[in-house]
């Protein structure tokens, strides 16, 4: 699952690079060349399964991020604590990565 | 946009000499250094390049915007820094008169924290007049000014 979380996260991390620049150039003169940023996204989605991307997009939708970080115990997406039970159930691999609370996927902290 | 609360006038570096990218990034991360807010400099100037060869910030001729998200970083900071003279070399692709940096230090908890900030500098830019103000500031206090009259677009 862990492996799943980080191309996630990363992928997450290439599309607010897009979203900056977007930003960044909006009412610039000449806009940079968006194609290698871009063509990195196109490669980061081919890597990851139709089914975690289609929830992925899903939470892109709804919330800012779809991919969080764990911290304390806490989801850093709702703030909420997450049971330790769970956590450690998502540590066997006996439970998705994702906060019971607010439903995005987690990034655990390393132990 | 609350500027003077992100930005103490220490956070305000005038006459930034010309300098290799990493050298002028190294200068305007100090304060933050110095303030506690970035736990490992070499850490956050990594992550500073490693955006920056991502696709660059310099939205002009004479305004750059670096930032990047790192763990080092404790909360949202901000810097301002303006060069000396005619401007610097900041992307070397942009000319040599860069004369405005403003960087963003974002924590990894709270990625996309800078967005808003960063919309509001960019329509602060949009106005050479009020850059070419900025540029010509004789100290942090009249640059904190400057940023905090513009009260964004409504």
């Amino acid at each position: 699952m862990v492996t799943i979380i980080r191309s996630l996260y990363e992928l997450q991390e290439l599309e607010l690079v897009l979203a900056e620049t977007r930003i960044l150039h909006q009412e610039a003169p000449n806009t940079p060349d968006t194609g290698a940023v871009e063509a990195k996204i196109a490669r980061s989605r081919a890597k990851i399964s139709h089914e975690h991307l289609r929830r992925y997009d899903l939470l892109r939708r709804k919330h800012p991020l779809a991919v969080v970080r764990e911290r304390s115990g806490s989801c850093s997406g709702c703030n909420l604590n997450v049971p330790q039970g769970d956590l450690n159930r998502m540590r066997r691999g006996e439970m998705d990565w994702v906060c019971p609370n607010c439903a995005r996927f987690i990034l655990l902290a390393a132990d | 946009m609350d500027i003077k609360a992100l930005l103490p006038r220490h956070h305000v570096l005038l006459h930034l000499a010309a300098a290799p990218r990493r050298e002028l990034l190294r200068q305007l991360v100090a304060p933050l250094v110095e303030d506690g807010l970035v736990t490992d400099q070499e850490q956050l100037l990594d992550d500073l390049e490693h955006r920056e060869d991502q696709i660059t910030t310099q939205i002009r001729k004479d305004i750059a915007l670096p930032h990047a998200r790192s763990d080092r970083i404790r909360r949202l900071a901000f810097c301002v820094g303006v060069a000396e003279g005619d401007g610097l070399v900041y992307d070397p692709a942009s000319g040599p008169h860069c004369r405005v940096l403003f960087l963003i230090a974002v924590p990894s908890l709270a990625p996309t924290a800078h967005l808003t900030l960063l919309q509001h500098l960019v329509h602060f830019s949009a106005d050479h007049r009020r850059v070419l103000k900025l540029a010509a500031a004789a100290t942090p206090a009249q640059v904190v000014s400057a940023l905090a009259a513009y009260k964004g677009v409504k």
